[in-house]
């Protein structure tokens, strides 16, 4: 095992996907050498899976680089408030290929890239089949109350608040679709939910580290995914709805579901819910979407859950509303493909 | 089919049939709209014109039965729905992510609402056709 391989395997360790997405790495492999069941095992808990994929790179069934991409492909996707963006012209010419190599110099998979908390942050460019990629790996912090010591601190007429700063490895990413003339910048959402000001904060962050390539006001036209929110509610076949909150010009109308998760009823199927209606409006929308409708089928050998849940709202940076998803649940590529394109289609047939 | 669970609570409670009918129909009301509906204590007072304490008791009655489970739901602060369920408060994490405010809310006692749901037997006996 190299020094890079126990990294890797380290990432998959704190990887927030579920075990079904190593399973079904290690099985892809499996068939691909045509191994026997002793020679790579496939299932188990995630510490025992951790241990097959070791002795898989030890066996030289798995390379590093290959390793590496499935575990890009984990932490890539999911996870992550995603912008999106359509092209403008000036877009088309600053976001080429070339232009991004040339700021941001590829790199092979390296010790850098994968640990835990990089002392630097590390950016760099990937042409793959799908999309040129920009990607930054560096360490971020959030902070927690710490209720504990909170408590502990306050007295009578005194009331003490303590927060706590988390460090934690991030990835934020541009991906460039030149041939569909689109774009999105997806940043991570950390170990731990963020506030709006923290969103904002580290997409303008992340804006800064790409400015020498990208001026997101000239480049980019934000997708206005709000416009699409009266069509996926229409959508009924593929969604699943708890909540929705909408305004008409006279009252703010909140529903929601009591039951935890799926549980309970759809809120759409309530006798009381109106919202359907194109009299109202919704700066938030949260649904639920079924993977099997998303991808074609369930999905389980990519370790993704059967409904996928997500935010998806007009966010306002610096006076410029921005479409932006919220995706809480670590997914394969394909399921954040399918949703970011059927919202997209919702806005091009409300258009 | 509502007449065991009717008979089953009439055992106990023979000078209240009227009042055990009333309520045995309008669970059947409930769940035929919504098989995975809440039971709350508060509202069936209210449909009831009953004291809530009284169906509460009820309701715990027939949790002894099999026909209701008791449940922990911790909602959202913020006027959302539930957030998570279970069957004992100290189940419950220290903190959640909130899907419906999308904020972290710490655990609170004072969020948690302790109410009922219908068990599988006691929707077969309510919807047969549909269970």
């Amino acid at each position: 095992m190299t020094d890079l391989s126990e990294l890797l395997v380290e990432r998959l360790r704190a990887s927030r996907s579920g075990n079904r997405a190593i399973q079904g790495f290690l099985r892809t492999v499996k068939e691909e050498r045509g191994l026997g069941p002793r020679e790579l095992r496939t299932s188990g808990s995630r510490e025992e899976l951790l241990e097959h994929v070791r002795e898989a790179v030890a066996g030289g069934f798995i390379r590093d680089e290959r390793l590496a991409r499935f575990v890009d492909r984990l932490e890539e996707n999911g996870s992550q408030h995603i912008f999106l963006f359509d092209l403008t012209s000036n877009g088309e010419n600053a976001l080429r290929h070339t232009a991004l190599e040339s700021a941001f110099p590829p790199s092979g998979p390296d010790t850098g890239m994968y640990e835990d908390t990089p002392d630097q942050p590390r950016i760099h460019f990937e042409r793959r089949p799908d999309a040129l990629v920009v990607k930054q790996i560096h360490s971020a912090s959030y902070w927690t109350k710490d209720e504990v010591r909170s408590e502990a601190h306050s007295e009578e007429g005194v009331r003490a608040v303590f927060y706590v700063e988390h460090r934690c490895r991030a990835l934020n990413i541009l991906r460039v679709m030149p041939e569909r003339r689109q774009a999105e910048i997806r940043i991570d959402r950390l170990a731990h939910a963020l506030t709006q000001d923290e969103i904002g904060s580290h997409f303008r962050s992340f804006l800064a580290t790409l400015s020498p390539v990208l001026n997101v006001d000239r480049d980019l036209t934000p997708t206005p995914i709000w416009q699409g929110f009266a069509g996926v509610v229409a959508c009924r076949e593929g969604t699943y709805m708890r909540v929705d909150r909408a305004a008409d010009p006279a009252v703010n109308v909140n529903i929601s579901n009591r039951r935890e998760g799926v549980a309970g009823q759809d809120v759409r199927d309530h006798s009381s819910y109106r919202l359907s209606s194109r009299d109202y409006a919704r700066n938030v929308l949260s649904v639920r979407w079924l993977t099997e409708w998303l991808v074609g089928d369930d999905d389980s050998e990519r370790g993704d859950p059967e409904m996928v849940h997500t935010t998806m709202s007009r966010f306002n940076v610096d006076d410029r509303d921005y479409g932006k998803i919220y995706i809480a649940a670590t997914v394969s590529p394909e399921v954040v493909s399918s949703v970011s394109e059927n919202i997209r289609r919702f806005v091009r047939e409300a258009s | 089919m509502y007449q065991r669970t009717f008979d089953a609570l009439c055992e106990k409670h023979p000078d209240q049939q009227a009042l055990l009918a009333a309520l045995v129909n309008q669970l059947a009301d409930t769940l035929s709209r919504d098989r995975n509906a809440v039971i709350d204590d508060r509202i069936l007072g209210q449909q009831l014109h009953t004291a809530e304490d009284l169906i509460k008791d009820l309701l715990v009655e027939l949790v002894g039965l099999d026909r209701l489970r008791i449940v922990a739901i911790w909602t959202c602060p913020n006027g959302g729905g539930g957030l998570l369920e279970a069957s004992d408060v100290s189940d419950f994490p220290t903190s959640i992510e909130c899907d419906y405010c999308g904020k972290i809310h710490a655990f609170s006692a004072a969020d948690v609402e302790v109410r009922f749901v219908s068990t599988d037997q006691l929707l077969h006996e309510l919807l047969p056709r549909e269970t």
